[in-house]
């Protein structure tokens, strides 16, 4: 069973393409909070393709490359003259414009509906990456509007090629612009750089990337591509170059892994083809779930666990002095009061030892800990109430809860303070 | 291009405004507003209630909104001739402050002209900002991702890249807004540093209190210069009732209206 057939390279390459060149561009619509002008001009592909038909009257792939574009450019320049003279917020402006015009194409098909043309919105929504390979079956390609596969193919190989391009140049020469107007427009414009221009570049190359993307995979997985990797690479890192390569890289695995499910799932169970824009779509989720929930920087999980080791340091801490004064005051120690999870974290951080089943005493370690709490303490006592003006009587609470805080600052001005003997130094 | 030629204002002057009309919606923003700032560096605030233009004033001189009419100079030349030599520095809160760049990265923005399009920033430019951030103090916090600054710090990180941009004019839209008492003088030495080295920097400013010991001129600004001149001479009782006494009495007078209504 040969897992990677040879006629899947096409398809599998331009997957590859269309993921990448798409999350170049799509970075910064996530970082301009324009996402929802991919959603736009994915739509507005098919008024374009029925349009140029109609006009130039033939499926000429170029021809509808054109129409798709110039409808592109349409709705980028409609949506920002909405906004700016219309008075409309930018979400509502985009949502106007690219459901009318996905309407008018729906119209446009109906009224110029003649016996030799058949557009799909089937092919709209899931495109035909499989189909780059069907040489032998010219029959089969009814949907997106191409006589001939054999012609179409190389066509889409190519207008990839040159969209990754030249998505891929305008990030590496104008990174710099990008940043400068995607973050401070005014400054931008103040310094010469016309933010103006620098966006309606790329809207145009975004133009392109969806035209040129969507013929192979429909219009849902150019959505995903141009704001998924991007959306998952922002959950790992702080930089702008980093989140662009880890976009990338994204994307790569996407395409890949997501292309190759959908030829290996039906090999394993023997049902139907699945359509690859879909599996990658899919995978794309998969990746950007996993990494919502494990991302080192910003994931829930690792969220979650730094708070969950400070409350448990806190929870330690308070064990320890609790445990260090009952020995002083030879009080029965409440055992059953305290989180058995917490006492089993202590031993095994070596604060406590549990000679018998039930029965904790400190360890050096433990008693160490117990001395530097309290001093914490009393030093955060003090300072409350000289420094900071507390009434004596308030100060140990609020001193209960800032012992447990090692930030570097406000320790520093506290031990500068000479070590207090003070009368209330020792918490109730 | 040639200088701009109008006898009536000094080609000397940093900042000379003339005849400008400001329109949101065919609703004037700005009357007619005709300004000249002193050819010697100074520190200048705008003041003025909400709403009288103030910030439209600035976005206006440098292009960033358009003008019905009048004309702005710069030494007697307009503004495509100097880009170089103005600076600006934005609101707080008009950027993202989630975006993916440190503060070294913000303050190498500053010298973008400088190093002209599509070409990379390089180390001597990340040397440079890295001075520019270290006489605001925060040398220490270059790598910080900027979220993770606190209100105070954005607007240094802010004031670090107009230095950056070594301009002879700023213009700072706000730069004490939302910042402690501390922040606020470390800001205003750097300003008055930064005019000690022959830069004019106007400041849209809020707090009048301050502007006595800190500015060196006033602009009273609402909707129409009001006054302008140096704050030994124009920053009186006089104008600021004529700058902010106009909508306290009509709002004096509304709540009385108001008031009036819920008697009966």
């Amino acid at each position: 069973m040969n897992l990677i057939p040879a006629l899947d390279l096409f398809p599998l390459l331009a997957s590859v393409l269309v993921l990448v060149g798409c999350t170049m561009l799509g970075n910064f619509l996530v970082l301009r909070r324009q996402s929802l002008m991919g959603d736009a001009l994915s739509h507005t592909v098919l008024p374009g393709v029925v349009g140029a038909y109609l006009v130039f009257g033939s499926r000429d792939p170029f021809g509808l490359f054109i129409g798709a574009l110039v409808a592109g450019l349409l709705t980028v320049t409609s949506i920002e003259a909405l906004r700016r003279y219309g008075r409309i917020e930018s979400n509502a402006a985009m949502g106007v414009v690219f459901s009318i015009a996905f309407a008018v194409g729906v119209v446009l098909i109906r009224v110029g509906h003649t016996d030799h043309v058949d557009l799909d919105p089937n092919c709209v929504l899931y495109g035909q990456l499989e189909l780059l390979v069907w040489f032998d079956a010219p029959s089969s390609f009814r949907d997106v509007g191409f006589t001939d596969v054999y012609h179409a193919m190389p066509s889409s190989i190519w207008s990839l090629l040159i969209m990754v391009l030249l998505s891929a140049l305008f990030v590496l020469f104008c990174f710099k612009e990008l940043r400068l107007a995607s973050f401070d427009p005014g400054l931008s414009r103040t310094l010469g750089f016309s933010s103006r221009a620098i966006n309606m570049v790329l809207m145009l190359l975004v133009s392109v990337a969806t035209v040129a993307s969507f013929e192979a995979v429909g219009s849902v997985l150019v959505i995903a591509a141009l704001l998924v990797p991007s959306s998952t690479a922002r959950l790992f890192t702080d930089r702008l170059k980093s989140q662009i390569l880890v976009s990338i890289l994204v994307a790569f695995f996407c395409a890949v892994s997501g292309y190759l499910m959908s030829t290996w799932i039906p090999l394993l169970w023997q049902g139907e083809s699945l359509k690859a824009s879909g599996t990658i779509t899919v995978v794309s989720g998969i990746v950007f779930g996993c990494s919502l929930l494990f991302s080192p920087r910003y994931g829930y999980w690792m969220q979650r666990s730094r708070t969950r080791q400070l409350a448990d340091q806190v929870a330690i801490e308070d064990v320890v002095v609790l445990l260090h004064k009952s020995h002083r005051t030879a009080v029965n120690f409440p055992w059953s009061t305290i989180d058995p999870r917490i006492l089993a974290l202590a031993t095994k951080r070596g604060f406590l030892q549990s000679p018998i089943a039930g029965q904790y005493f400190l360890t050096n370690a433990g008693q160490n800990l117990a001395l530097e709490v309290q001093g914490r303490r009393s030093r955060w006592l003090n300072y409350l109430v000289t420094e900071v003006g507390l009434a004596p009587d308030h100060a140990p609470g609020t001193a209960e809860h800032l012992e447990h805080l090692g930030d570097d600052l406000l320790q520093k001005s506290v031990d500068t303070m000479d070590d207090p003997s003070h009368p209330s130094g020792e918490c109730p | 291009m040639s200088p701009i030629h109008r006898p009536e204002h000094s080609t000397n002057s940093p900042l000379s405004i003339h005849a400008m009309t400001v329109a949101y919606d065919r609703k004037p923003v700005l009357w007619d507003v005709d300004y000249d700032a002193p050819e010697e560096p100074r520190l200048i605030a705008i003041v003025g209630p909400n709403g009288a233009g103030k910030s439209t004033l600035i976005k206006a001189c440098l292009g960033l909104v358009p003008r019905a009419s009048g004309l702005v100079a710069f030494r007697g030349k307009p503004l495509d001739d100097v880009r170089s030599t103005i600076g600006y520095v934005p609101q707080r809160e008009s950027v993202d402050w989630e975006f993916p760049v440190t503060a070294l990265d913000v303050v190498c923005m500053g010298r973008y002209r400088k190093i002209g399009w599509f070409r990379p920033v390089r180390q001597k430019d990340r040397n440079a900002a890295l001075v520019c951030l270290d006489r605001v103090g925060l040398a220490d916090l270059a790598d910080r991702q900027i979220r993770q600054l606190s209100g105070g710090q954005q607007q240094r990180v802010f004031l670090a890249r107009a230095l950056a941009q070594e301009a002879d004019l700023y213009f700072m839209d706000e730069p004490f807004a939302g910042v402690d008492a501390a922040t606020e003088q470390a800001i205003l030495g750097v300003l008055r540093e930064m005019k000690n080295e022959g830069r004019t920097i106007i400041v849209v400013h809020h707090d009048l209190q301050t502007v006595p010991s800190s500015f060196d001129e006033v602009i009273f600004l609402n909707m129409r210069v009001v006054d302008s001149g140096p704050v030994a001479e124009v920053f009186h009782e006089d104008n600021l009732r004529k700058t902010y006494g106009g909508r306290l009495t009509m709002l004096a007078e509304a709540a009385e209206a108001v008031a009036r209504s819920e008697r009966r």
